[in-house]
């Protein structure tokens, strides 16, 4: 479905994608996680075809990407991480204008509208101006107007910034109704949370580069630590963090410890220490491995950085 | 005191907005003092010699009359005009009639031999003009006088002269016949001039504005959406300008008919040739946006550098008074304005009457303007990636 081969992109000297190489196949709901700035929407507009690459090649089906020519449902469906939508015309008005733009007309277009606006459950409000509807509302019409000309890709770009967490399901539930029907997805977000709950595979983001790739359980497998304990900052807490870097990894945050137990270490030892400091058991966290905590591998630097 | 502690806080937030905001700045100093600049160069206030370029006026004598020549004398002194003068002959009268057609004549001061007074001999003079603009003709006739009086001093120390029996006994001495050249059917000589200027300055500046919502579509994130069809960036530059002609178009003839409803402008009878001036002058504007949006980085910065530049052009292009009014320099300034070739047109088709054939040269620089002025937007566009 989708091919980038060695994809670098550059804007004067700094390197927004540094040579990504990737697979993405048909049906598949793949995830861009990584931190602000990590280069994922400009993966995504390269993918759109809204850039081109300053080397490497990327492919949509048989075609570059961007093509004008393909017939409308070979050309992907753009979810852009701002609210895409003119603020003064109605729901309709602004579904019909980009229904258009897709080469829909008359009773064709008349029908894709009726039907996506059925779909994110906004038919009675498609009289109304954007500028009336909630933020959640208007983060479904911006994923409702990608729809419009079937398109057999979706590219999402953080599709629920700045939504309360039930518009948020909405939206969710409507990708993965999609995905069920066929649609290829690529989803990009900062959100492990949705990232491993959405996404059959995950490539994991930073600086530019793809450092993992693979689904949740193939990624966790990288992490050489079945779980991770975090702890404040503290005068206290830095003399044990310089004890524990004998145990495992330690990373350093401003105001996070956290620690990584090698494979062999045992946690009894952790805990004779933290006695051994006087460190009340309630300031540590112990988390399972996780994505967050697989970045945190990864990069030294949590996803919210 | 902590009172005043919030209002130097709240004073302090005030000005760093005010720096921040890349409008505010030029807009409250830099295109003020601009303008002043500017306006004091136009009316030659740095250096009093500077007179202006002066109406464009032929004097002909045919009289042999010393009075004649000292009038013709104190014509060609007087910095207001730019005199030229000729031979007159029968076929001359005609030339000059189609000099003032063509308007590169607004008058033309015709000295004829007249009939023998018990007091001095006559002097017959003819004035054939194009009064198109009332500041202009008011300027001409005012020095008319004057020359008059110059050339006849006799007048000034004439007997029982109160002002009634002056003029009684200045038309006997001096015959002036006036032939109004073009626009005599012209109802409402003025409002030709009027509606247009501000016609073409308010155009420039709703097209402007169309043109910076470029800005707000690309912040929006509307362009990748569009990009991401089967939209090209051609497409939404061809479609900026589309309908910034139309809207040019609409705007133009709404406030032409707005002119003729209030003031008696003829518009209907002259719409065939006034149609192809503003399609030409809305696309030449509507060019002139697009560039702006070019050439700067934000909507608020495109606006002040297109209010700043609609001013000047508007006064220069003679959009608020007579171009030849101001200094020679000045007066070929204004040539490169499309305010001045757009109130050519207008003046042309509504005042003069002019003929398919005459409006050619300004709708051709209008449109040439348009097209090059587009290519370098277009160029621009794309060198500084604006849609994407």
């Amino acid at each position: 479905m989708l091919s980038l081969k060695a994809v670098t992109k550059k804007y004067g000297g700094f390197t927004a994608v540094d040579g990504i190489t990737l697979d993405i196949g048909r049906g598949e709901f793949f995830g861009l996680l990584g931190p602000n700035g990590a280069g994922k929407s400009t993966l995504i507009s390269l993918i759109a075809g809204l850039h081109t690459p300053d080397s490497g090649s990327v492919s949509v089906g048989d075609a570059p990407p961007g093509a004008k020519h393909r017939n409308a449902c070979h050309r992907p469906g753009l979810v852009p991480q701002s609210i895409a939508l003119y603020e003064e015309l109605t729901a309709e008005q602004n579904l019909r204008f980009f229904g258009e733009l897709q080469g829909l007309y008359g009773t064709k277009l008349r029908y894709r509208v009726g039907e996506v606006l059925e779909a994110v459950q906004l038919t009675s409000r498609r009289n109304d101006r954007l500028n009336t509807f909630s933020g959640g509302m208007q983060r479904r019409l911006n994923l409702a107007a990608a729809l419009l000309h079937q398109p057999e890709l979706l590219l999402c770009d953080e599709p629920t910034a700045g939504v309360d967490p039930q518009a948020r399901n909405a939206i969710f539930d409507m990708l993965e109704s999609l995905n069920r029907g066929g649609t290829t997805i690529i989803y990009s977000t900062h959100y492990m949370e949705e990232a491993a709950r959405l996404c059959s595979r995950i490539g994991i983001m930073h600086h530019g580069r793809l450092l993992a790739g693979g689904t949740v359980a193939e990624l966790l497998t990288r992490l050489p630590f079945d779980e991770q304990i975090s702890f404040p900052v503290t005068p206290a807490t830095a003399a044990l963090a310089a004890q524990l870097a004998g145990l495992g990894k330690v990373i350093s945050e401003p105001e996070q410890y956290h620690f990584l137990p090698s494979a062999g270490s045992r946690l009894s030892t952790f805990f004779t220490l933290t006695e051994s400091h006087g460190l009340p058991p309630q300031l540590f966290t112990l988390q399972r491995s996780t994505l967050e905590a697989l970045f945190l591998h990864l990069t030294g630097r949590t996803l919210r950085e | 005191m902590n009172r005043l502690r919030t209002l130097l806080t709240l004073v302090r937030k005030e000005f760093a907005l005010f720096r921040r905001d890349r409008a505010a700045l030029p807009l409250t100093f830099l295109i003020p003092a601009g303008l002043i600049f500017i306006f004091g160069e136009i009316f030659g206030l740095r250096n009093p010699d500077s007179a202006p370029g002066g109406i464009p006026v032929a004097a002909v004598n045919h009289s042999d009359q010393p009075a004649a020549a000292r009038i013709v004398e104190a014509l060609a002194k007087d910095p207001a005009l730019d005199l030229g003068t000729g031979e007159q002959t029968e076929s001359a009268d005609e030339a000059l009639r189609e000099l003032i057609r063509q308007n590169r004549l607004r008058f033309a001061v015709i000295l004829s031999p007249g009939e023998s007074s018990g007091v001095l001999r006559g002097v017959h003079l003819r004035v054939l003009g194009n009064p198109r603009n009332a500041v202009e003709t008011q300027t001409f006739h005012a020095v008319l006088q004057r020359a008059v009086l110059a050339g006849l001093p006799e007048l000034l120390g004439a007997p029982d002269a109160g002002d009634a029996g002056r003029s009684t006994f200045l038309s006997r001495l001096v015959k002036v016949e006036n032939e109004q050249v073009t626009g005599s059917e012209v109802k409402a000589p003025s409002a030709a001039s009027v509606v247009g200027g501000w016609a073409v300055m308010f155009l420039l500046f709703s097209l402007t504005i169309s043109s910076t919502s470029i800005f707000d579509e690309k912040k929006a994130g509307l362009y990748q959406r569009m990009l991401s069809g089967s939209v090209t960036r051609s497409q939404l530059v061809l479609g900026k300008f589309c309908w910034g002609m139309l809207l040019g178009i609409v705007q133009l003839l709404t406030l032409f008919f707005t002119g003729q409803f209030l003031f008696g402008l003829d518009i209907t009878g002259r719409l065939p040739l006034l149609l192809p001036v503003c399609i030409a002058a809305s696309a030449a504007c509507t060019a002139f946006g697009m560039l702006i949006a070019s050439v700067t980085s934000s909507a608020e910065s495109a606006r002040s550098l297109a209010t700043f530049l609609i001013l000047v052009m508007s006064a220069l292009g003679g959009a608020w008074f007579p171009v030849s009014l101001m200094p020679e320099f000045i007066q070929q300034i204004a040539k490169v304005t499309i305010v001045f070739w757009t109130m050519e047109g207008f003046t042309g088709v509504l005042w003069a009457g002019h003929s398919a054939r005459e409006i050619l040269p300004c709708l051709a620089v209008l449109s040439g303007t348009a097209i090059a002025v587009m290519l370098a937007a277009l160029w621009r566009f794309r060198r500084a990636r604006a849609f994407e």
